[in-house]
């Protein structure tokens, strides 16, 4: 064991791969290691991976895939007790020396702490901002978060407070991954609300860094196919659903049944209750809480005003109501 | 359609999984789903006629990637679905007709939520009429070790055998067990069976062992399996974390300075030291004691037993 961070890609189908596990080896200025769960039918694309020392891969044929979170699961099997654990997505770039700004991101707050964004657009990052996830609808699976960014000064250097997870850009301690390991037996909607809430209640806070740390490719490039494209994907949609609806108190949605959560359901460091009293989000009544504890927390970093909000996308547009004032939730 | 028992079946170089996996589907009264990790560069074809069996998840990992048994068998798991049971097997056993009604009769009749397992006989050696439990003998540096030993099948008067430990090559659970003993993709080989016992029992879940066998082991008669041992020349060090997983469970003195153990620690229902009364071990002082509360379970029975071992 010399790494001291161990990051973990899963890639469907999508060459992009190569160049992502490239650049956040090239870019880390510190040791990784890196676990490739390949479900790929081309393997000539991504032999040049195989060699590299950095890396441990495993390739499979698609058809064998139960999807994303599945997937991302066999390649945070594959931890080594390193110090830092990355999970990113395929098709993602990093900047020089992510590795010391994340570490310098957790420094400034307490150690039970993940840092987490939807990372800026590639090729469309801002100098002056720094991403953030706005939750801003109700779905089946749980609120839907936005991807947008703040300006740099309401960071003010430090991590922001996030009421959301990510699951194309989560940093923590190792430690993290033991304690809140990766359900398999979830689909795609769903993950990340339910990973946020099972982090935050075992004591986990969540934060979006003040940094730039890397950039995401949003939507898809043509010869990129999705695990949804090529196989029966409802059973797992309908299980997931059902098992994140199990651990927001929902009633279930389906003839699937949820099955036993065990390690993969809410923690008892703190409560489901607590987290909407934090965060503002009435999971159980899907609808936002006036004047949370999130709300008081940000406006003690920040007095906030409109021009705070940096959106390049209108898609990605933060519905501001949904972040500062409270409105009756909506489905 | 819903099957109610998810197996899975995990495989080194061991050419034996074929048979092992089609007597396993073949022998069940019921369509069962199974998840095969295979684990080895001569498995493409294999891999191809197994995928047309039915109910069938096959995870082919080549030899250079697999990191052994332990992370095999966490691999299985994620294609858990929330069956009411999961059967566990090593990749060289061979199975009695019907032996998944076997199984749940015996879950049945037992009536709490249990772990029953054994290391089973040879097809040479097995008699119907014995039942094989696995008696603590020593602690290793892997924790207690267990072997087996046969008694006749009415040793045990009452409905259930207790065990003091879980043999990973013959296991059948509550699918519950998956999601809340779910293997450690850490633990390599030697001590993944005591630290399942531990994390079981303080999960609350009983140990059994089977009082009906239903599986014959293949033992490498003609040549010895290939291992991952044989192929990994860091397989040491994995060795070496797993060992120190077990002392993180048993509060033995640590060697490395590893990270929490979370969701694959002692459960909250029962504590250590009920296992310890329940085993009769002190696993601090690496002793036996002389009372153990599993021979309680029913006096007239042991008293059956203990004649028939003179």
């Amino acid at each position: 064991m010399t790494a001291e961070v161990f990051a973990a890609v899963a890639a469907y189908n999508d060459p992009d791969v190569v160049p992502t596990v490239h650049s956040l080896i090239d870019n880390a200025g510190a040791r990784v290691r890196v676990a490739v769960m390949l479900q790929m039918d081309d393997g000539a694309i991504t032999d040049g991976l195989v060699s590299l020392p950095q890396v441990d891969l495993i390739r499979i044929d698609p058809q064998d895939s139960q999807g994303c979170c599945w997937a991302r699961s066999i390649a945070l099997s594959m931890y080594e007790d390193e110090p830092w654990y990355l999970q990113c997505d395929a098709h993602m770039r990093f900047e020089s020396d992510w590795v010391a700004k994340l570490k310098a991101q957790s420094a400034l707050v307490q150690p039970r702490s993940v840092m987490t964004t939807y990372a800026l657009a590639l090729g469309d990052e801002a100098e002056d901002a720094y991403g953030a996830m706005f939750p801003y609808e109700w779905g089946d699976d749980g609120p839907h978060c936005a991807g947008g960014s703040y300006r740099t000064e309401v960071f003010g250097g430090k991590p922001i407070p996030a009421r959301c997870w990510s699951g194309h850009f989560a940093w923590a301690p190792g430690a993290y991954l033991r304690e809140v390991p990766y359900d398999p037996q979830l689909y795609f909607s769903g993950e990340e609300f339910s990973t946020a809430l099972r982090a935050w209640t075992r004591g986990w806070d969540l934060w979006h860094p003040a940094a730039w740390i890397c950039s995401h490719r949003y939507g898809r490039v043509s010869h990129r196919s999705c695990h949804w494209d090529d196989n029966d994907w409802d059973f797992r949609d309908r299980l997931c659903k059902a098992r994140v609806a199990n651990i927001y108190g929902w009633p279930q949605p389906g003839e699937v049944p949820a099955g036993p959560l065990g390690v993969y359901g809410l923690g008892t460091e703190r409560s489901l209750e607590d987290f909407e009293e934090w965060s503002g989000l009435d999971i159980k009544g899907k609808r936002y809480i006036p004047d949370p504890i999130w709300r008081d927390v940000m406006k003690g970093i920040t007095p906030f005003s409109d021009d705070l909000f940096v959106t390049k996308d209108k898609d990605f547009a933060p519905d501001e109501n949904a972040i500062m004032q409270p409105v009756d939730g909506e489905e | 359609m819903k099957t109610s028992i998810f197996a899975s079946v995990v495989a080194y170089e061991d050419p034996d999984v074929w048979e092992t996996v089609t007597s396993l589907i073949g022998q069940a009264m019921d369509p069962i789903r199974v998840a095969i990790v295979l684990q080895g560069d001569d498995y493409e074809q294999t891999a191809r006629d197994m995928r047309e069996l039915p109910n069938t998840h096959v995870l082919r990992i080549p030899r250079k990637a697999a990191r052994g048994v332990g992370w095999a068998r966490h691999l299985a798991q994620t294609y858990y679905e929330g069956e009411e049971f999961y059967y566990q097997t090593d990749s060289h056993a061979n199975f009695h007709d019907e032996w998944d009604v076997a199984l749940i009769d015996m879950m049945d009749s037992i009536g709490k939520p249990t772990v029953i397992s054994t290391y089973p006989r040879s097809r040479e050696c097995y008699k119907p009429d014995e039942v094989t439990v696995i008696e603590p003998t020593f602690f290793g540096d892997a924790g207690l070790m267990g072997r087996c030993q046969d008694y006749p099948g009415d040793t045990f008067g009452y409905e259930m055998i207790p065990a003091r430990l879980i043999g990973g090559g013959h296991l059948f659970a509550p699918g519950s067990f998956v999601v809340d003993v779910p293997h450690d993709p850490q633990m390599y080989f030697a001590g993944e069976e005591f630290a399942m016992t531990l994390r079981a029992w303080t999960h609350g879940y009983h140990l059994a062992h089977p009082r009906k066998t239903v599986c014959c082991h293949l033992y490498d008669i003609e040549h010895r399996r290939r291992q991952h041992w044989d192929d990994h020349a860091d397989w040491g060090e994995r060795d070496a974390r797993s060992k120190e997983r077990v002392a993180m469970l048993t509060g033995w003195p640590r060697k490395m300075s590893l990270h929490t153990l979370g969701a694959y620690g002692l459960g909250k229902k029962r504590t250590l030291r009920s296992y310890e009364d329940y085993a009769g071990v002190r696993i601090k002082a690496k002793e036996f004691t002389d009372d153990p509360t599993w021979r309680t379970l029913d006096v007239d029975a042991i008293a059956h037993r203990t004649e028939a071992m003179k």
